[in-house]
């Protein structure tokens, strides 16, 4: 508990750090630049640019609270997988529970695990594929995965993002976007062995005609077991994933066409594997018509995952369709109108402790929504937005959101904006029976109603010198039928039911800059506090706290240190730090990953990695949910033509 | 304890809240200091430099040539500022922010910055048919039917080239600066007697 008040005491340091470092840069890099229009094509070419000056969340304009991990970030941070790479931004937490199993959650309530509550107000979108499972609304991060080095940058938005981005975008969304096919040609090989994981990437991709390539890659990865009270947890990882990409990009439009498929085991403590697998299949095509630009996507994707005895193995399969169309009807509008219509085909094989009824059911998700941005003034652009959702269990569910975006310049970005939101009944709310002994311990409630959040936000995004750039945001989330576990009927009080008798409010404030300290050297600080406070609504037995809602931390800071030695050493340092958890309890933990990269030749790169480095073991969910994480360290070796 | 946990956390909050005010009021002070190599400053060059390997069909080598600037309030200030420390005696330029396509009409270049993402929506035809230089900065600028677009690469900025949407402008692209793409998109087989 008293690493809460040390955690601050940290923030205070880098922010003082960083506001007398922001003299050094005005006394030390405002002298004028050489003349640039004198250098030659090839000249300027070559010159080092500080991407800092535009970094990508400026660029968008979009007035939400973005952070955009880029291609350099996650190729430089030494991350062999998603989670890993995700755990660069600072507006989304990261936990790691066991070897293959990371929770995140944005803005609070990442779930409580002990109490079977999961982080399930995330969206996860893989190059436009949602990835959240519908049986429970959580993410499975372990069955998500990407080839890296051909992501072109990681959009992580904390808050509702339901408009655009749909359902389950309750407290966030996070948007993976892989590189075009074009972007991607040559071979690539890259391998890292360290003493905790093994990973190995393929990738190979081609231009067939101008406007026509491809790429194909194959990733795996072996990760040996972590411990649970000093012994063996029994849940070494492997996994294997192949896929492709195809663009063709012609005048007129533009057509996708990706796929993966992949197969994973987890050895569980007991008896058996837990096996997983999955394939999918995504077609986009855009085209400019003669009202706008017109986007159709589909997907299909194919999810089987087995489980240690007692829980329930499952099949998913999700159809999915979309069409979107913007449209100009003025000069100072802009409208986006879309809609959508998901199916999701599962079939779950029950246990005797955990069943599912109907095991067996199509869920059909349809969707419209209307978004209009209209400039008031040249600098003032006013967002209306309203998505219409329909689930089989809760019906139309309205989000409506509201944005006002002041940018006086091109440098900064003044924003503010309220959204409701929603995470739907999924069949683990309603159709979810825990038996104990042959007993029903607790039963899904057939009237669970949707978890709502009405959000108010306000954000300030800026270029405040070409080599410093600035992010705040806060936030005040009002919740209304937040889930709870409820005693059954007296006098027995079981089986208990799932209801929805909490609510009440959370803030909390992001910031983050980007400090281009020299050419050579980059500072990236970010830090996340986040408050909540809950009650349980009149009626409710209060069976466990209102940490059952999310075992969240109050914050995280994080700060990344990226320098570059000529053209072919880097040196990336990130130093984060996570607050206590509060029930079950756990302290704060520091720690640290690094990465030294060397370019040994044109083809040829090699680097040395670590993550966790502080400790040799450490915790970051507690014991026995959470397993303990060991210091890793890997050697990695890329060839690239 | 659990109220005593609140003060002290509420208690560093506010302090928070008021590190965070304090730094942005020292940040916004020491702002707008002169370029560096900022990413707009190299673009701004490369667009200055394009100009003297590209050949429009009619314009008048001593009239200024124009630049338009769409969406991006710092390009359009970057490439003024370079513009007005060139040397009079060099060609002129007038550069000139708009929001809306249709003012770049009367424009020999027009550079189009990221409205959402770093992605652009397609051109439509009637700048595509223009005599624009058309360049974007965005992962599908070429497939939006853009000339030229910039890519950061290994911190560097690169620019690839559309052959294809030179010929339908009726541009003339050099030599020199296909050389330095890292990226040329062909045009189509009619249109080989126009290129370069």
């Amino acid at each position: 508990m008293s690493a809460l008040p040390a955690f601050n005491r940290e923030i205070l340091v880098i922010y003082r750090t960083a506001g007398v470092g922001l003299f050094s840069i005005a006394i030390a890099f405002c002298a004028a630049a050489d003349d640039l229009t004198q250098l030659s094509l090839d000249q300027l070419g070559d010159l080092q640019v500080t991407s800092v000056s535009r970094s990508p969340e400026v660029l968008r304009g979009a007035p939400a609270a973005i952070y955009v991990i880029t291609h350099e970030d996650i190729e430089r941070s030494g991350a062999t997988t998603l989670p890993e790479a995700l755990r660069l931004a600072p507006n989304i937490t990261i936990t790691q529970q066991d070897s293959s199993d990371y929770v995140a959650a944005a803005r609070g309530f990442g779930g409580n695990t002990d109490v079977q509550n999961f982080s399930n107000k995330l969206l996860l979108l893989i190059d436009g594929r949602s990835v959240y499972s519908p049986l429970f609304s959580g993410i499975y991060l372990d069955t998500q995965d990407v080839v890296l080095a051909d992501v072109e940058r990681i959009e992580v938005i904390s808050g509702p993002g339901a408009t655009l981005w749909g359902a389950n975008a309750m407290n966030g969304v996070i948007n993976v976007i892989t590189r075009a096919a074009y972007l991607t040609e040559g071979a690539l090989a890259g391998a890292t062995v360290g003493n905790r994981e093994q990973t190995v990437n393929l990738r190979y991709g081609q231009k067939l005609r101008d406007d026509l390539a491809f790429r194909i890659y194959a990733k795996a990865l072996q990760r040996d077991a972590m411990e649970r009270g000093g012994v063996d947890a029994q849940d070494e990882w492997r996994r294997a994933q192949v896929g492709f990409r195809l663009d063709l990009s012609q005048a007129q439009g533009t057509f996708t066409l990706q796929g993966d498929g992949y197969l994973g085991d987890d050895q569980r403590a007991g008896p058996g594997r837990q096996d997983m697998g999955g394939a999918n299949l995504l077609a986009r095509w855009q085209r400019q018509t003669a009202l706008g630009e017109l986007q159709l996507q589909g997907f299909f994707d194919h999810v089987h995952r087995d489980a240690p005895a007692g829980g329930v193995p499952f099949t998913l399969d999700t159809y999915d369709a979309e069409v979107q169309q913007e449209l100009n009807p003025g000069a100072r509008h802009r409208l986006m109108l879309g809609a959508g219509l998901r199916r999701h085909d599962y079939r779950i094989s029950n246990s005797t402790s955990l069943l599912f009824e109907p095991p067996r059911r199509d869920l059909l998700q349809l969707n419209a929504f209307a978004q209009d941005t209209i400039s008031l003034l040249d600098s003032l652009k006013l967002t209306l937005g309203i998505k219409l959702e329909r689930n089989d269990y809760s019906g139309w569910e309205p989000q409506p959101d509201v944005r006002l975006a002041w940018q006086p310049n091109g440098s900064t970005l003044l924003w503010g904006s309220i959204s409701r939101a929603v995470r739907s009944p999924t069949p683990f709310d309603v159709d979810v029976i825990e038996r104990v002994g042959g007993m029903d311990f607790l039963r899904g409630n057939p009237d669970f109603q949707s978890e709502k959040v009405l959000a108010y936000e306000v954000g300030y995004r800026g270029e405040l010198s070409p080599r410093f750039s600035l992010s705040l945001s806060g936030y005040y989330n009002v919740h209304e039928d937040l889930r709870t576990v409820e005693f059954g009927a007296p006098p027995v009080f079981l089986p208990l039911r799932w209801d929805n008798l909490m609510k009440g409010h959370s803030h909390g404030v992001t910031a983050w800059a980007k400090w281009q300290v020299t050419d050579w050297w980059r500072l990236s600080p970010g830090v996340t506090l986040l408050r909540k406070d809950l009650r349980f609504r009149a009626g409710s037995s209060q069976v466990l706290g209102v940490a059952q809602a999310g075992n969240d931390p109050h914050g995280l800071g994080l700060i990344t240190s990226s320098m570059q030695f000529g053209r072919a050493r880097t040196l990336d340092i990130t130093l984060r730090h996570v607050a206590s958890l509060p029930d079950p309890a756990l302290p704060a933990y520091t720690e640290l990953s690094a990465r030294f990269g060397w370019k040994v030749a044109t083809e040829w790169e090699v680097a040395l990695a670590g993550t966790n480095l502080l400790h040799a073991r450490h915790q970051e969910y507690p014991q026995p949910t959470g397993a303990t994480i060991r210091r890793s360290i890997a050697a990695e070796l890329r060839w690239k033509r | 304890m659990r109220n005593d946990l609140d003060t002290i956390a509420d208690r560093h909050f506010s302090r928070t809240v008021l590190a965070v005010a304090a730094l942005w009021f020292s940040v916004a002070s020491g702002a707008n200091c002169a370029d560096v190599y900022s990413e707009e400053s190299v673009k701004a060059a490369f667009v200055l430099r394009f100009t003297s390997y590209v050949t429009w069909p009619s314009t008048a080598p001593s009239a200024p040539l124009k630049i338009v600037v769409l969406d991006d309030e710092v390009m359009a200030g970057r490439l003024q500022a370079l513009v007005e420390s060139r040397s009079p005696a060099r060609r002129a330029f007038e550069v000139r922010s708009i929001r809306n396509l249709s003012e770049a009409r009367d424009a020999q270049v027009l550079y189009i910055g990221a409205r959402r993402g770093d992605s652009v929506a397609p051109l439509p035809r009637s700048v595509r048919d223009s005599s624009l230089l058309t360049i974007t900065s965005a992962s599908d600028g070429l497939d939006a039917g853009a000339i030229i677009n910039f890519r950061i690469v290994d911190q560097r900025v690169r620019f690839e080239v559309s052959l294809e949407a030179a010929r339908r402008a009726g541009l003339g692209i050099g030599s020199e600066l296909l050389s330095a793409a890292i990226r040329v998109q062909a045009a189509q087989p009619v249109a080989s007697k126009e290129q370069p």
